[in-house]
């Protein structure tokens, strides 16, 4: 047997006589004005471009917001592309980049009107607050998350006018990657290809692995020759994708038993220097904002805050995690306030089938919500030990006291949604296609990037074709031999994708009957009216179907350093169809999900030193070691591979609420932000 | 510098300058591209090699702290049993191979199976820790390893 990666060729080695290396040239400054953009006397070979060599769009457009590619002449947040520059090696590229002369004016950035606000009443929330028994209030604020992972984003760009480029990049919806280049070279579509390699991994998400693209596309065509730009992974990851951080404060009403009766919420998630689907996020996150809970008098408002950071870029939850974690830690308070334990109250207080989201749009499967929250607190022993813990805590004399162990447990629960579309679902293209060819091998062809094609279309194919999954290939998508089946976000290749292949598959199944290989079927998903969402009127349902999920987490606080160490992590999903596989990748999820409840956030600045920024363990998380193995339990209602919920990146919303719960009840101080570091509990202790 | 080593079986002699690191001569000089640098600081693990039969980030080793050793990098362990049947288990659960975390998987599993032919869960997790794995979890690993060692050494 031969090692695979004998045959694995990286597209950051890709090298050719005439291939050029590209580098982004950004700002240092976080505001102001350009004053001078220079690039006399390169060295031989190189170029340089700025905006006005753009001979397309210089906006990128990505479903609800834009930014330019390059800056013109201003600049509104750190490390924005002003300028690239491309060389034949890194010698000359390095020579060439420090002959690159711009000129700033550095401005004080002033935040000015929200870009975007929003909002919605239901019910009466006065005469609620009039009624009520307790009113608990609290102030909650999330960091940006940046996932992890190690990878550095490399796009390589081919092509000339007359042949059209293809460009070899990651990327989570190449079809929007492709028409954003199009656009800035000033092309048709049709000139330009999208490939996805599997060795080109990146970091860069959805705002910057587009602009990466654009750059290194721009380069291609301005100089006619290849180009290879590689973000190294402290650049990638410093002006990469994050979650958008937000602040919200919640007002509740409750009556003596601790039934929510009226709630008022305010929302802000920052942005960064560009709101690109920032609006999607929030109004997600505004019509999220009494969560798993019932509530029949809700008044919420909801804003964007831009500032002078790379944009946030959406993404990791579109708004969820950071709403789950502002009211699964309110719903401790509350539940405090009634003197509940917190499973109690949940019980009491979740919806169930029945009551619909607050503006009338649907969520599926909601008697889930009761059976993932007894499933995670019976397998974690969550009561007792919530009942010992509390009663250790009312015995100890100081918590500094070195032979007391700081003991807390916390519990979170929360539904995501399913299959969403980032954009209006009536505009947003989906097809899969197949082809099941003469050796009785199945090609499935999507634009799907992610990984559970690879393991779950082949499971849903065999199901339905009764042929092995071995037998199954998943093509590489290529914008030119597959059909756009939108991004890869809010599970749709879990959810959607395994639907649509079910459908050719039972069009291949039918057609097999009278005709013999090769037989081809098309399927397109034409979504319900219901899920139309428009994020402006907040009509319609953001998302087709709804997964619920639940997590314990014990933890035990160091007296001494104040280092909380994770002692158990209990998560329950319910999945729809279960797989071991993708229990197992959950784990990369959940380790991410702990690094952004508990670890401090990198900067975002360039570092002058390594001590500056520890960012390679800021950025990475925690070992694997760090962090016992997480308890996940799939409750599968379905047997069948087809009826997949798709899990994506979102089965970790609990972790973050239920760690702060954890830490809250060992320290008895309520810690109401992420990530709650050993640094921010010294300081809330004194 | 001259540096003597052994690189997956191969006696190689090369003039390496003192400054380099063993990562930028194994990819750079030998051609073994299985070994990546991404975080350049020891932590992701995708620099992974054995040195001796120990895996070492070799980002942070100095090409010259290889002089008579045996250095293995993924390339190398073709050849190997338990590689073997790690490849086995990870391709009849339709796991997709991934050629940046992978190798070093590989590699740290391979170095515990030489020195523990039983290991316990806590042991395989503590060596896979080396590596950070963004795309498969560790339990599928853990569960491969288990069962790698049950059959080998039944």
């Amino acid at each position: 047997m031969s090692s695979p990666n004998e045959h694995i060729e990286f597209t950051e080695d890709w090298a050719s006589a005439d291939m050029l290396l590209g580098r982004v040239i950004r700002s240092p400054i976080e505001n102001g004005s350009i004053l001078e953009k220079r690039s006399d006397d390169l060295p031989e070979g190189c170029l340089a471009a700025a905006a006005g060599d753009i001979p397309g769009r210089n906006r990128m457009k990505l479903y609800d917001g834009e930014m330019p590619f390059l800056a013109t002449d201003r600049v509104c947040y750190l490390g924005e592309p002003v300028m690239l520059v491309a060389g034949p090696t890194e010698e000359h590229l390095q020579e060439a980049a420090a002959r690159i002369s711009l000129q700033w004016r550095e401005e004080p950035f002033v935040r000015e009107e929200p870009p975007y606000e929003t909002g919605y009443t239901k019910g009466n929330c006065s005469r609620a607050f009039k009624e009520a028994d307790h009113i608990v209030e609290g102030r909650y604020t999330c960091g940006s998350h940046a996932p992890c992972s190690y990878r550095s984003h490399t796009v390589v760009c081919t092509g000339d006018a007359a042949s059209g480029w293809t460009l070899y990049t990651p990327s989570l919806h190449p079809f929007e990657l492709r028409d954003n280049v199009a656009a800035l070279l000033g092309v048709s579509k049709t000139k330009v290809t999208v490939r996805v390699p599997g060795t080109s991994h990146g970091t860069a998400g959805y705002v910057s692995s587009v602009l990466a693209a654009g750059h290194a596309a721009l380069m291609c065509c301005l100089s006619g020759r290849p180009v290879r730009l590689a973000l190294a992974l402290g650049e990638s990851r410093r002006y990469g994708p994050r979650r958008f951080p937000a602040r919200v404060h919640y007002r509740t009403a409750v009556d003596a038993e601790g039934t929510i009766l009226g709630m008022e919420a305010d929302l802000v998630l920052e942005t960064g220097g560009h709101g690109v689907m920032a609006r999607q996020a929030l109004t997600r996150a505004a019509l999220a904002a009494c969560g798993a809970y019932s509530c029949d008098n809700l008044h919420v408002t909801a804003r964007l805050e831009t500032g002078p950071r790379p944009p946030y870029g959406g993404g990791f939850g579109f708004g969820e995690p950071q709403g789950a974690f502002a009211l699964e830690r309110h719903a401790s308070k509350i539940a405090e306030t009634a003197q509940l334990d917190p499973f109690t109250w949940k019980k009491q207080n979740l919806f169930r089938s029945g009551p619909a989201l607050p503006l009338g749009g649907r969520l599926a499967t909601s008697e889930a919500s009761l059976a993932v929250l007894e499933d995670v607190v019976n397998r974690s022993g969550f009561v007792r030990k919530h009942a010992a813990f509390e009663a250790a805590k009312k015995r100890r004399r100081s918590i500094r006291d070195p032979a007391t162990p700081l003991r807390g447990i916390g519990l979170a629960a929360a539904y995501h949604g399913v299959g969403s579309f980032p954009g209006r679902a009536k505009e947003e293209p989906c097809a899969f296609k197949v082809l099941l060819d003469t050796n009785k091998k199945l090609h499935c062809r999507c634009s799907f990037t992610t990984s559970e094609p690879a393991w779950l279309y082949p499971a849903v194919a065999a199901e339905i074709l009764g042929i092995p999954e071995s037998d199954v290939e998943i093509e590489p998508v290529d914008t030119a031999q597959v059909p756009n089946s939108g991004p890869s976000v809010g599970s749709r290749p879990g959810y959607i994708g395994t639907r649509l292949l079910a459908r050719c598959c039972e069009t291949v199944r039918k057609k097999r009957i009278r005709s013999l290989p090769p037989i081809e079927a098309l399927s397109r998903y034409r979504p319900k009216e219901r899920t139309l969402w428009d994020p402006d009127g907040l009509k319609g349902d953001p998302y087709v179907e709804a997964c619920w999920e639940a997590a314990v987490v014990q933890i035990e606080v160091d007296p001494v350093t104040m280092v909380p160490e994770w002692k158990g992590i209990w998560i329950s999903l319910d999945s729809g169809y279960a797989d071991a596989r993708e229990k197992s990748e959950l784990e990369s999820s959940l380790l991410s999900e702990a690094a952004y409840a508990a670890l401090k956030e990198p900067s975002g600045r360039e570092p002058v030193s390594p001590a500056d920024e520890p960012w390679s363990r800021l950025c990475f998380g925690f070992r694997a070691s760090e962090i016992p193995p997480p308890q996940i339990h799939m409750l599968a209602a379905e047997d069948k591979p087809s009826r997949k919920k798709g899990l994506g990146d979102h089965p970790v919303l609990c972790l973050a609420p239920a760690y702060a719960n954890a830490v809250s009840q060992a320290l008895g101080h309520a810690f109401d932000g992420v990530p709650v570091t050993p640094e921010n509990i010294e300081e809330a202790l004194g | 510098m001259l540096l003597r080593c052994t690189i997956n079986g191969e006696e190689k002699s090369l003039e390496v300058p003192p400054r380099k690191s063993l990562l930028r001569v194994l990819r750079e000089d030998l051609g073994l591209k299985s070994v990546r640098g991404d975080c350049h600081s020891g932590v992701c693990g995708s620099c992974l090699v054995l040195l001796d039969g120990d895996p070492v980030h070799s980002c942070l080793v100095p090409a010259f702290r290889a002089e008579d050793t045996v250095v293995t990098t993924v390339e190398g362990l073709a050849r190997s049993r338990v590689y073997g049947a790690l490849r086995s288990f990870l391709s009849e659960n339709r796991l997709p191979y991934c050629p940046y975390c992978t190798p070093g998987l590989l590699l740290v599993v391979t170095a515990l199976l030489q020195k523990n032919r039983n290991p316990n869960a806590a042991d395989i997790r503590e060596a896979l820790s080396e590596i950070l794995c963004s795309c498969k979890g560790y339990s599928t690993f853990q569960d491969a390893v288990l069962q790698t060692s049950r059959n080998r050494f039944r």
